[in-house]
């Protein structure tokens, strides 16, 4: 990188994608600003090569997951020596987004912004493996075999943590989903 | 087909072209099973909800604050770079010096194996061995300092070039 003018091209065409991660993978707004500005100096360092600017956004999810691995490893630490409360951190997702004004029904407006905590918190609640495939592919709309080239890991080990990433939002989400009443299946094996 | 594939198939489905035959299975097993189906809706539901769900705000001050932490790196970076491209490379080590270092490795050879068989056979030094092995060890050390002191003084004189 030799210039900032280079570097406030690359900033301005991906700071939001880079934000919109960090702020899903830690659900803390703190977290996610402090990894945020980690990931831009992080860029500056260390990208002298012109081959990886042709393909920025896999590199710069690479650089945010890393940096996401490395701050858990600490929490861990942190915690095990009970320097560090997990429940605290975990359901602190605060409702700072920027609000839908695509609608102007207030009362519409206020029911989607509800959908969309319960949401949120729902994948706070996640296990961290499978939040990070979830986020990955459901909101930076990667495929799944793409988030297994990005993070080194099987297929099916993607599909595996997808599936049940899924099932668990589904069960935590039922109480606030008018049709998402238990159902029994009866039909364990079908014949096809 | 067990319900645990059927869900894993309708998760494949958003990404890919399904084939007739898992297709077939697919609308199959759903038709009978309202478990299935139930999971089905939720995540169409679901998968919805996240594509209309609003982006976190990145806050205008922190924008601007990373924005000129890095300016600031980068321009740190590139003085760092340009002051390494200005300064001149290190001198190389004058060939009196090559000389006398040869000259101390033959010495060595000549001086020291005929007193370390003297050492062995009479387990004591005569004094010529000594005195030689000090001259050996003083000349070593001198030939060790004068790349470094010589480069020094290199280093000290800047070039005239740079001379503003």
């Amino acid at each position: 990188m030799n210039s900032s003018a280079e570097f406030d091209e690359i900033y301005d065409k991906y700071k939001s994608d880079v934000f919109r991660l960090a702020y899903h993978l830690t659900q803390n707004r703190g977290e996610a600003e402090d990894m945020f500005q980690e990931v831009w100096l992080r860029v500056v360092r260390h990208l002298p090569d012109q081959g990886i600017r042709k393909n920025l956004k896999p590199w710069l999810l690479t650089v945010v997951l890393n940096l996401h691995r490395d701050m858990l490893r600490k929490k861990r630490v942190r915690r095990m020596f009970f320097l560090d409360r997990k429940k605290h951190e975990i359901l602190e997702a605060s409702s700072a987004e920027k609000p839908d004004v695509s609608l102007s029904d207030p009362a519409e407006r206020a029911e989607r912004a509800a959908t969309w905590r319960n949401i949120n918190q729902a994948i706070a609640r996640l296990p961290e493996s499978q939040r990070r495939i979830f986020v990955l592919k459901e909101i930076e709309g990667l495929q799944q075999a793409e988030i297994a080239g990005q993070l080194g890991i099987p297929l099916g080990t993607v599909k595996s943590l997808m599936h049940r990433a899924v099932k668990r939002l589904q069960r935590d989400l039922a109480a606030h989903n008018p049709k998402g009443e238990k159902l029994k299946c009866d039909a364990k094996i079908l014949s096809v | 087909m067990r319900c645990q594939d059927i869900e894993r198939l309708i998760l494949d489905a958003g990404e890919r072209e399904l084939s007739p035959e898992e297709r077939l299975a697919l609308e199959q097993h759903l038709a009978q099973c309202p478990a299935c189906a139930s999971h089905r809706d939720l995540w169409k539901d679901l998968h919805l909800s996240l594509q209309k769900a609003p982006s976190p705000a990145l806050s205008p001050e922190l924008e601007e604050r990373v924005r000129l932490a890095c300016h600031e790196e980068l321009n740190s970076r590139l003085q760092r770079q340009t002051r390494r491209e200005r300064s001149t490379p290190s001198p190389p080590v004058p060939w009196p010096i090559w000389a006398a270092l040869a000259a101390l490795t033959v010495l060595t050879a000549g001086f020291l194996i005929p007193g370390l068989e003297e050492f062995l056979q009479k387990q004591s030094f005569s004094l010529r061995t000594v005195l030689a092995l000090i001259l050996i060890l003083q000349n070593a050390l001198a030939l060790f300092f004068v790349p470094i002191i010589s480069r020094r003084r290199y280093v000290s004189q800047p070039a005239l070039g740079q001379v503003e």
